[in-house]
Protein backbone atom coordinates (compact mmCIF):
# COMPACT_ATOMS: atom_id res chain seq x y z
CA UNK A 1 0.00 0.00 0.00
CA UNK A 2 1.55 3.32 -1.01
CA UNK A 3 1.30 6.62 0.84
CA UNK A 4 -1.72 7.89 -1.11
CA UNK A 5 -3.66 4.67 -0.71
CA UNK A 6 -2.90 4.50 3.02
CA UNK A 7 -3.98 8.11 3.42
CA UNK A 8 -7.27 7.63 1.59
CA UNK A 9 -8.09 4.41 3.43
CA UNK A 10 -7.06 5.32 6.98
CA UNK A 11 -7.70 9.04 7.03
CA UNK A 12 -10.80 9.25 4.84
CA UNK A 13 -12.66 6.00 4.17
CA UNK A 14 -12.30 4.26 7.53
CA UNK A 15 -13.08 7.32 9.72
CA UNK A 16 -16.02 8.17 7.44
CA UNK A 17 -17.36 4.62 7.64
CA UNK A 18 -17.03 4.39 11.43
CA UNK A 19 -18.66 7.77 11.96
CA UNK A 20 -21.44 7.01 9.48
CA UNK A 21 -22.24 3.74 11.28
CA UNK A 22 -22.18 5.54 14.65
CA UNK A 23 -24.46 8.27 13.28
CA UNK A 24 -26.95 5.78 11.83
CA UNK A 25 -27.06 3.78 15.05
CA UNK A 26 -27.39 6.96 17.11
CA UNK A 27 -30.42 8.08 15.14
CA UNK A 28 -32.22 4.87 16.10
CA UNK A 29 -32.00 5.55 19.80
CA UNK A 30 -33.18 8.23 22.19
CA UNK A 31 -31.27 11.46 22.32
CA UNK A 32 -29.33 10.63 25.51
CA UNK A 33 -27.93 7.44 24.00
CA UNK A 34 -27.52 9.10 20.61
CA UNK A 35 -25.27 11.75 22.14
CA UNK A 36 -22.95 9.12 23.51
CA UNK A 37 -23.11 7.19 20.25
CA UNK A 38 -22.18 10.20 18.13
CA UNK A 39 -19.45 11.50 20.45
CA UNK A 40 -17.87 8.12 21.08
CA UNK A 41 -18.29 7.19 17.39
CA UNK A 42 -16.34 10.32 16.47
CA UNK A 43 -13.64 9.38 18.98
CA UNK A 44 -13.49 5.77 17.70
CA UNK A 45 -13.11 7.01 14.13
CA UNK A 46 -10.22 9.41 14.82
CA UNK A 47 -8.51 6.98 17.20
CA UNK A 48 -8.67 4.18 14.63
CA UNK A 49 -7.11 6.50 12.07
CA UNK A 50 -4.31 7.49 14.45
CA UNK A 51 -3.55 3.93 15.52
CA UNK A 52 -3.50 2.75 11.90
CA UNK A 53 -0.85 5.29 10.94
CA UNK A 54 1.19 5.54 14.16
CA UNK A 55 0.69 2.16 15.81
CA UNK A 56 -0.87 1.37 19.18
CA UNK A 57 0.62 2.49 22.44
CA UNK A 58 -1.26 2.97 25.70
CA UNK A 59 0.70 6.11 26.54
CA UNK A 60 2.73 7.25 23.51
CA UNK A 61 5.82 9.41 23.94
CA UNK A 62 4.46 12.18 21.70
CA UNK A 63 2.06 14.40 23.61
CA UNK A 64 -0.25 14.91 20.63
CA UNK A 65 -0.76 11.15 20.37
CA UNK A 66 -1.71 11.08 24.06
CA UNK A 67 -4.64 13.31 23.07
CA UNK A 68 -6.83 10.27 22.46
CA UNK A 69 -7.35 9.85 26.21
CA UNK A 70 -8.56 13.35 27.06
CA UNK A 71 -10.64 13.24 23.87
CA UNK A 72 -12.25 10.00 25.08
CA UNK A 73 -13.21 11.66 28.37
CA UNK A 74 -14.49 14.78 26.60
CA UNK A 75 -16.57 12.53 24.30
CA UNK A 76 -18.05 10.46 27.13
CA UNK A 77 -18.31 12.91 30.01
CA UNK A 78 -19.03 16.22 28.31
CA UNK A 79 -20.28 15.45 24.78
CA UNK A 80 -22.25 12.39 25.87
CA UNK A 81 -23.91 14.19 28.78
CA UNK A 82 -24.90 17.32 26.85
CA UNK A 83 -28.44 16.06 26.33
CA UNK A 84 -29.17 14.58 29.74
CA UNK A 85 -27.75 17.54 31.68
CA UNK A 86 -29.13 21.04 31.66
CA UNK A 87 -27.19 23.95 30.22
CA UNK A 88 -26.61 25.29 33.74
CA UNK A 89 -25.48 22.04 35.35
CA UNK A 90 -22.76 23.27 37.69
CA UNK A 91 -21.23 19.87 38.32
CA UNK A 92 -20.87 19.18 34.59
CA UNK A 93 -19.21 22.53 33.93
CA UNK A 94 -16.90 22.05 36.89
CA UNK A 95 -15.90 18.70 35.41
CA UNK A 96 -15.43 20.34 32.00
CA UNK A 97 -13.20 23.01 33.58
CA UNK A 98 -11.03 20.42 35.31
CA UNK A 99 -10.90 18.38 32.13
CA UNK A 100 -9.81 21.47 30.18
CA UNK A 101 -6.90 21.94 32.61
CA UNK A 102 -5.85 18.28 32.32
CA UNK A 103 -6.18 18.48 28.53
CA UNK A 104 -3.95 21.54 28.40
CA UNK A 105 -1.33 19.78 30.53
CA UNK A 106 -1.31 16.75 28.25
CA UNK A 107 -1.06 19.00 25.20
CA UNK A 108 2.31 20.33 26.40
CA UNK A 109 5.23 18.33 25.02
CA UNK A 110 7.55 16.94 27.69
CA UNK A 111 11.06 15.58 27.65
CA UNK A 112 14.64 16.76 27.28
CA UNK A 113 14.23 17.74 23.65
CA UNK A 114 11.53 20.27 24.45
CA UNK A 115 13.34 22.30 27.10
CA UNK A 116 13.71 25.27 24.78
CA UNK A 117 9.91 25.50 24.56
CA UNK A 118 9.30 25.70 28.33
CA UNK A 119 8.80 29.46 28.14
CA UNK A 120 5.75 28.85 25.94
CA UNK A 121 4.07 26.28 28.16
CA UNK A 122 2.39 28.62 30.63
CA UNK A 123 0.66 30.76 28.00
CA UNK A 124 -0.20 27.78 25.79
CA UNK A 125 -1.73 25.84 28.67
CA UNK A 126 -3.99 28.82 29.33
CA UNK A 127 -4.84 29.12 25.62
CA UNK A 128 -5.66 25.42 25.20
CA UNK A 129 -7.72 25.25 28.41
CA UNK A 130 -9.53 28.46 27.48
CA UNK A 131 -10.16 27.22 23.96
CA UNK A 132 -11.58 23.88 25.13
CA UNK A 133 -13.90 25.48 27.66
CA UNK A 134 -15.01 28.53 25.65
CA UNK A 135 -15.59 26.56 22.44
CA UNK A 136 -17.55 23.87 24.30
CA UNK A 137 -19.70 26.56 25.84
CA UNK A 138 -20.07 28.23 22.42
CA UNK A 139 -21.14 25.01 20.68
CA UNK A 140 -23.65 24.24 23.41
CA UNK A 141 -25.11 27.75 23.36
CA UNK A 142 -25.43 27.59 19.58
CA UNK A 143 -27.04 24.15 19.63
CA UNK A 144 -29.42 24.88 22.49
CA UNK A 145 -30.58 28.09 20.84
CA UNK A 146 -31.79 26.37 17.67
CA UNK A 147 -28.45 25.86 15.92
CA UNK A 148 -28.21 22.12 16.59
CA UNK A 149 -28.37 21.35 12.87
CA UNK A 150 -25.34 23.40 11.96
CA UNK A 151 -23.22 23.59 15.11
CA UNK A 152 -21.23 20.67 13.68
CA UNK A 153 -20.52 22.85 10.64
CA UNK A 154 -19.07 25.48 12.99
CA UNK A 155 -16.92 22.78 14.62
CA UNK A 156 -15.87 21.71 11.13
CA UNK A 157 -14.81 25.28 10.31
CA UNK A 158 -12.94 25.27 13.61
CA UNK A 159 -10.86 22.32 12.39
CA UNK A 160 -9.77 24.02 9.16
CA UNK A 161 -7.23 26.27 10.91
CA UNK A 162 -5.64 23.43 12.92
CA UNK A 163 -5.44 21.39 9.71
CA UNK A 164 -3.66 24.23 7.89
CA UNK A 165 -1.21 24.70 10.78
CA UNK A 166 -0.51 20.98 10.99
CA UNK A 167 -0.06 20.72 7.23
CA UNK A 168 2.64 23.38 7.37
CA UNK A 169 4.72 21.47 9.91
CA UNK A 170 4.09 17.79 10.39
CA UNK A 171 2.39 15.44 7.93
CA UNK A 172 1.38 12.73 10.41
CA UNK A 173 -0.33 15.37 12.55
CA UNK A 174 -2.06 16.78 9.46
CA UNK A 175 -3.29 13.32 8.51
CA UNK A 176 -4.91 12.99 11.90
CA UNK A 177 -6.49 16.41 11.48
CA UNK A 178 -7.90 15.21 8.14
CA UNK A 179 -9.46 12.21 9.92
CA UNK A 180 -11.08 14.65 12.37
CA UNK A 181 -12.36 16.79 9.50
CA UNK A 182 -13.79 13.75 7.70
CA UNK A 183 -15.51 12.37 10.81
CA UNK A 184 -16.97 15.76 11.72
CA UNK A 185 -18.11 16.26 8.11
CA UNK A 186 -20.02 12.96 8.09
CA UNK A 187 -21.80 13.85 11.33
CA UNK A 188 -22.47 17.39 10.06
CA UNK A 189 -24.11 16.04 6.89
CA UNK A 190 -26.25 13.54 8.78
CA UNK A 191 -26.91 16.02 11.57
CA UNK A 192 -28.12 18.70 9.16
CA UNK A 193 -31.18 16.60 8.43
CA UNK A 194 -31.64 15.23 11.93
CA UNK A 195 -34.14 16.40 14.51
CA UNK A 196 -33.17 18.60 17.43
CA UNK A 197 -33.34 15.71 19.84
CA UNK A 198 -31.04 13.52 17.77
CA UNK A 199 -28.03 14.59 19.82
CA UNK A 200 -25.57 14.23 16.94
CA UNK A 201 -24.37 17.79 17.52
CA UNK A 202 -22.71 16.70 20.78
CA UNK A 203 -19.83 15.27 18.72
CA UNK A 204 -18.89 18.88 17.97
CA UNK A 205 -17.55 19.11 21.53
CA UNK A 206 -14.70 16.57 21.19
CA UNK A 207 -14.14 17.99 17.69
CA UNK A 208 -13.37 21.51 18.98
CA UNK A 209 -11.17 20.03 21.73
CA UNK A 210 -9.34 17.97 19.09
CA UNK A 211 -8.80 21.16 17.11
CA UNK A 212 -7.20 22.86 20.13
CA UNK A 213 -4.86 19.92 20.69
CA UNK A 214 -3.83 19.80 17.03
CA UNK A 215 -3.16 23.55 17.13
CA UNK A 216 -0.95 23.22 20.22
CA UNK A 217 0.99 20.35 18.65
CA UNK A 218 1.42 22.29 15.40
CA UNK A 219 2.77 25.26 17.36
CA UNK A 220 5.35 23.19 19.20
CA UNK A 221 6.50 21.42 16.05
CA UNK A 222 6.84 24.72 14.18
CA UNK A 223 10.22 26.47 14.10
CA UNK A 224 8.88 29.49 12.22
CA UNK A 225 5.44 30.01 13.69
CA UNK A 226 2.90 32.35 12.10
CA UNK A 227 1.83 35.50 14.01
CA UNK A 228 0.10 35.07 17.35
CA UNK A 229 -3.22 36.46 16.09
CA UNK A 230 -3.49 33.48 13.71
CA UNK A 231 -3.41 31.13 16.70
CA UNK A 232 -6.03 33.27 18.45
CA UNK A 233 -8.37 32.93 15.46
CA UNK A 234 -7.72 29.21 15.07
CA UNK A 235 -8.17 28.43 18.75
CA UNK A 236 -11.32 30.50 19.24
CA UNK A 237 -13.13 30.37 15.88
CA UNK A 238 -16.21 28.51 17.23
CA UNK A 239 -16.44 30.97 20.12
CA UNK A 240 -16.17 33.95 17.74
CA UNK A 241 -18.90 32.54 15.48
CA UNK A 242 -21.15 31.78 18.45
CA UNK A 243 -20.63 35.28 19.88
CA UNK A 244 -21.67 36.84 16.54
CA UNK A 245 -24.65 34.48 16.38
CA UNK A 246 -25.73 35.65 19.83
CA UNK A 247 -26.46 39.07 18.33
CA UNK A 248 -28.82 37.64 15.70
CA UNK A 249 -30.24 34.58 17.43
CA UNK A 250 -33.82 35.89 17.12
CA UNK A 251 -33.51 35.99 13.33
CA UNK A 252 -34.44 33.12 11.04
CA UNK A 253 -32.27 30.02 10.94
CA UNK A 254 -31.14 30.71 7.40
CA UNK A 255 -29.87 34.18 8.27
CA UNK A 256 -27.99 32.74 11.24
CA UNK A 257 -26.50 29.99 9.07
CA UNK A 258 -25.53 32.51 6.42
CA UNK A 259 -23.85 34.88 8.89
CA UNK A 260 -22.03 32.04 10.63
CA UNK A 261 -20.94 30.64 7.29
CA UNK A 262 -19.62 33.99 6.06
CA UNK A 263 -17.72 34.67 9.30
CA UNK A 264 -16.29 31.14 9.37
CA UNK A 265 -15.26 31.27 5.72
CA UNK A 266 -13.59 34.64 6.16
CA UNK A 267 -11.63 33.54 9.24
CA UNK A 268 -10.61 30.23 7.65
CA UNK A 269 -9.54 32.00 4.46
CA UNK A 270 -7.33 34.41 6.43
CA UNK A 271 -5.73 31.50 8.32
CA UNK A 272 -5.13 29.38 5.24
CA UNK A 273 -3.73 32.34 3.31
CA UNK A 274 -1.36 33.35 6.11
CA UNK A 275 -0.27 29.82 7.08
CA UNK A 276 -0.05 28.04 3.74
CA UNK A 277 -0.01 30.60 0.95
CA UNK A 278 1.92 33.65 2.16
CA UNK B 1 28.33 12.03 8.81
CA UNK B 2 29.67 12.09 5.35
CA UNK B 3 31.91 14.87 6.38
CA UNK B 4 33.33 12.75 9.09
CA UNK B 5 33.86 9.96 6.64
CA UNK B 6 35.54 12.30 4.27
CA UNK B 7 37.87 13.46 6.93
CA UNK B 8 38.87 9.93 7.66
CA UNK B 9 39.38 9.29 4.01
CA UNK B 10 41.58 12.32 3.68
CA UNK B 11 43.65 11.23 6.59
CA UNK B 12 44.03 7.80 5.16
CA UNK B 13 44.87 9.10 1.72
CA UNK B 14 47.35 11.50 3.16
CA UNK B 15 49.02 8.73 5.07
CA UNK B 16 49.13 6.50 2.02
CA UNK B 17 50.39 8.83 -0.65
CA UNK B 18 52.33 11.70 0.86
CA UNK B 19 55.51 12.24 2.80
CA UNK B 20 54.93 11.94 6.49
CA UNK B 21 56.51 14.05 9.17
CA UNK B 22 54.64 12.77 12.20
CA UNK B 23 53.22 9.37 13.03
CA UNK B 24 49.75 10.44 14.11
CA UNK B 25 48.26 13.87 13.88
CA UNK B 26 45.06 15.36 15.14
CA UNK B 27 43.35 17.51 12.52
CA UNK B 28 41.35 20.67 13.20
CA UNK B 29 38.16 21.38 11.26
CA UNK B 30 37.87 24.70 9.44
CA UNK B 31 34.13 25.18 9.88
CA UNK B 32 33.62 27.99 7.40
CA UNK B 33 35.12 25.92 4.60
CA UNK B 34 33.30 22.71 5.47
CA UNK B 35 29.79 21.57 4.70
CA UNK B 36 27.42 18.63 4.93
CA UNK B 37 24.63 18.75 2.37
CA UNK B 38 22.05 16.36 1.03
CA UNK B 39 19.66 16.15 -1.89
CA UNK B 40 16.34 14.40 -1.44
CA UNK B 41 14.53 13.41 -4.60
CA UNK B 42 10.95 12.58 -5.47
CA UNK B 43 9.32 11.54 -8.75
CA UNK B 44 8.49 15.16 -9.62
CA UNK B 45 11.50 17.04 -8.29
CA UNK B 46 14.18 17.39 -5.66
CA UNK B 47 15.14 19.47 -2.64
CA UNK B 48 18.47 20.47 -1.23
CA UNK B 49 19.33 20.66 2.43
CA UNK B 50 22.10 20.25 4.94
CA UNK B 51 23.34 20.84 8.47
CA UNK B 52 24.81 24.10 9.68
CA UNK B 53 26.47 22.77 12.82
CA UNK B 54 28.72 19.77 13.10
CA UNK B 55 31.91 18.73 14.84
CA UNK B 56 34.65 16.55 13.41
CA UNK B 57 37.37 14.77 15.36
CA UNK B 58 39.92 13.28 12.99
CA UNK B 59 43.23 11.63 13.73
CA UNK B 60 45.57 10.77 10.92
CA UNK B 61 48.00 7.96 11.55
CA UNK B 62 50.57 8.35 8.82
CA UNK B 63 52.47 5.20 9.64
CA UNK B 64 49.45 2.92 9.75
CA UNK B 65 46.57 4.63 7.92
CA UNK B 66 44.07 1.98 8.89
CA UNK B 67 44.44 3.21 12.47
CA UNK B 68 43.29 6.68 11.50
CA UNK B 69 39.94 7.64 12.87
CA UNK B 70 37.11 9.96 12.08
CA UNK B 71 34.25 10.89 14.39
CA UNK B 72 31.50 13.21 13.30
CA UNK B 73 28.77 14.69 15.46
CA UNK B 74 26.02 16.57 13.64
CA UNK B 75 23.58 18.87 15.42
CA UNK B 76 20.37 17.70 13.75
CA UNK B 77 18.50 20.78 14.97
CA UNK B 78 20.71 22.87 12.67
CA UNK B 79 19.07 21.25 9.65
CA UNK B 80 18.21 23.57 6.76
CA UNK B 81 16.37 23.07 3.48
CA UNK B 82 15.72 25.16 0.38
CA UNK B 83 12.16 25.85 1.59
CA UNK B 84 11.48 27.06 5.17
CA UNK B 85 8.32 24.95 5.41
CA UNK B 86 10.27 21.93 4.27
CA UNK B 87 12.83 22.67 7.00
CA UNK B 88 10.06 22.39 9.60
CA UNK B 89 8.79 19.19 8.04
CA UNK B 90 12.23 17.59 7.86
CA UNK B 91 12.78 18.38 11.55
CA UNK B 92 9.47 16.73 12.47
CA UNK B 93 9.05 13.07 13.46
CA UNK B 94 8.11 12.31 9.83
CA UNK B 95 11.82 12.56 9.02
CA UNK B 96 14.66 13.49 11.40
CA UNK B 97 12.60 13.90 14.60
CA UNK B 98 15.19 16.34 15.94
CA UNK B 99 13.44 16.83 19.28
CA UNK B 100 13.86 13.19 20.17
CA UNK B 101 17.12 12.63 18.28
CA UNK B 102 19.09 15.90 18.26
CA UNK B 103 22.37 14.28 17.19
CA UNK B 104 23.51 12.29 14.18
CA UNK B 105 26.87 10.63 14.63
CA UNK B 106 29.43 8.73 12.64
CA UNK B 107 32.29 6.75 14.12
CA UNK B 108 34.82 5.21 11.81
CA UNK B 109 35.85 1.62 12.41
CA UNK B 110 38.27 1.18 9.54
CA UNK B 111 40.00 3.38 7.01
CA UNK B 112 41.07 1.69 3.79
CA UNK B 113 43.48 3.96 1.94
CA UNK B 114 43.81 4.05 -1.83
CA UNK B 115 46.92 2.46 -3.29
CA UNK B 116 50.02 4.37 -4.38
CA UNK B 117 49.47 8.05 -5.10
CA UNK B 118 45.72 7.51 -5.23
CA UNK B 119 43.97 10.07 -3.05
CA UNK B 120 40.84 7.95 -2.78
CA UNK B 121 39.97 6.04 0.33
CA UNK B 122 37.11 4.13 1.80
CA UNK B 123 35.95 4.77 5.31
CA UNK B 124 33.93 2.16 7.10
CA UNK B 125 32.00 3.09 10.17
CA UNK B 126 28.80 3.25 12.14
CA UNK B 127 26.29 5.97 11.46
CA UNK B 128 23.71 6.57 14.17
CA UNK B 129 20.53 8.39 13.29
CA UNK B 130 17.04 8.28 14.81
CA UNK B 131 18.49 6.10 17.56
CA UNK B 132 19.53 3.37 15.16
CA UNK B 133 23.10 2.38 14.24
CA UNK B 134 23.89 1.19 10.73
CA UNK B 135 27.25 0.19 9.27
CA UNK B 136 28.14 2.16 6.15
CA UNK B 137 31.04 2.56 3.74
CA UNK B 138 31.92 5.95 2.37
CA UNK B 139 34.22 6.64 -0.57
CA UNK B 140 36.26 9.78 -0.02
CA UNK B 141 38.71 11.89 -1.94
CA UNK B 142 41.42 14.00 -0.38
CA UNK B 143 43.43 17.01 -1.42
CA UNK B 144 46.46 17.35 0.76
CA UNK B 145 48.75 20.32 1.18
CA UNK B 146 51.38 21.14 3.76
CA UNK B 147 48.87 23.14 5.76
CA UNK B 148 45.60 21.36 5.27
CA UNK B 149 43.65 18.35 4.11
CA UNK B 150 40.41 18.74 2.19
CA UNK B 151 38.14 15.72 2.18
CA UNK B 152 35.25 15.33 -0.19
CA UNK B 153 32.80 12.46 -0.06
CA UNK B 154 29.84 11.92 -2.33
CA UNK B 155 27.69 8.95 -1.55
CA UNK B 156 24.13 7.73 -1.13
CA UNK B 157 22.25 6.23 1.77
CA UNK B 158 18.94 4.41 2.04
CA UNK B 159 17.05 6.43 4.67
CA UNK B 160 14.73 3.52 5.48
CA UNK B 161 17.65 1.63 7.07
CA UNK B 162 17.39 4.08 9.97
CA UNK B 163 13.62 3.77 10.11
CA UNK B 164 12.96 6.98 8.21
CA UNK B 165 10.15 5.49 6.19
CA UNK B 166 7.68 8.36 5.87
CA UNK B 167 6.48 9.19 2.36
CA UNK B 168 7.60 6.05 0.57
CA UNK B 169 6.41 6.29 -3.01
CA UNK B 170 6.24 10.08 -2.77
CA UNK B 171 9.80 10.64 -1.60
CA UNK B 172 12.66 8.46 -2.82
CA UNK B 173 14.38 6.28 -0.24
CA UNK B 174 17.84 7.08 -1.57
CA UNK B 175 19.38 10.35 -0.39
CA UNK B 176 22.49 11.83 -1.99
CA UNK B 177 25.01 13.24 0.44
CA UNK B 178 27.95 15.50 -0.21
CA UNK B 179 30.36 16.27 2.58
CA UNK B 180 33.34 18.58 2.37
CA UNK B 181 35.76 18.96 5.25
CA UNK B 182 38.62 21.36 5.28
CA UNK B 183 41.00 20.46 8.10
CA UNK B 184 44.17 22.11 9.30
CA UNK B 185 47.11 19.87 10.02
Amino acid sequence: MNLDQAFVIWCVIVPAAITAIAAMLSLRYQAACAAWGASLGWWAAVTTSLVASQGWDWWPEDSWRQSIWPLLIWSAAVGGTAIVCSAQDGLRWTAAGLLAIVTSMIAMPAGEGWQDTLALHRSWMALVAGSCLLNTFAIERLSRSGGHRWSLLVALAGLAGPLALAASTYASLAQWAVAMVVSTSVLAIVGFKAQAESGLWTAAIPAVVGGAMITAAARFYSYQPPPGWIYAIVLFLPAIVSACDLLIQRRSAWIRVLVSGVISAALVAVCVWKVLLS
Amino acid sequence: MRSYLLCAAVVASFAAGHPVQVRAQELTLVKDASSIEFVGTKPDGKHQGGFKKFEVAAIADFENPSRSSLNINIDATSLWADDPKLTDHLKSPDFFDVRKHPAITFESTEVIPGEGEDAHATIKGTMQMLGKSVEIEVPAEATVTDESIELTAKFEIDRTKWGMSYGQGKVDNTVKITAKFMMKR
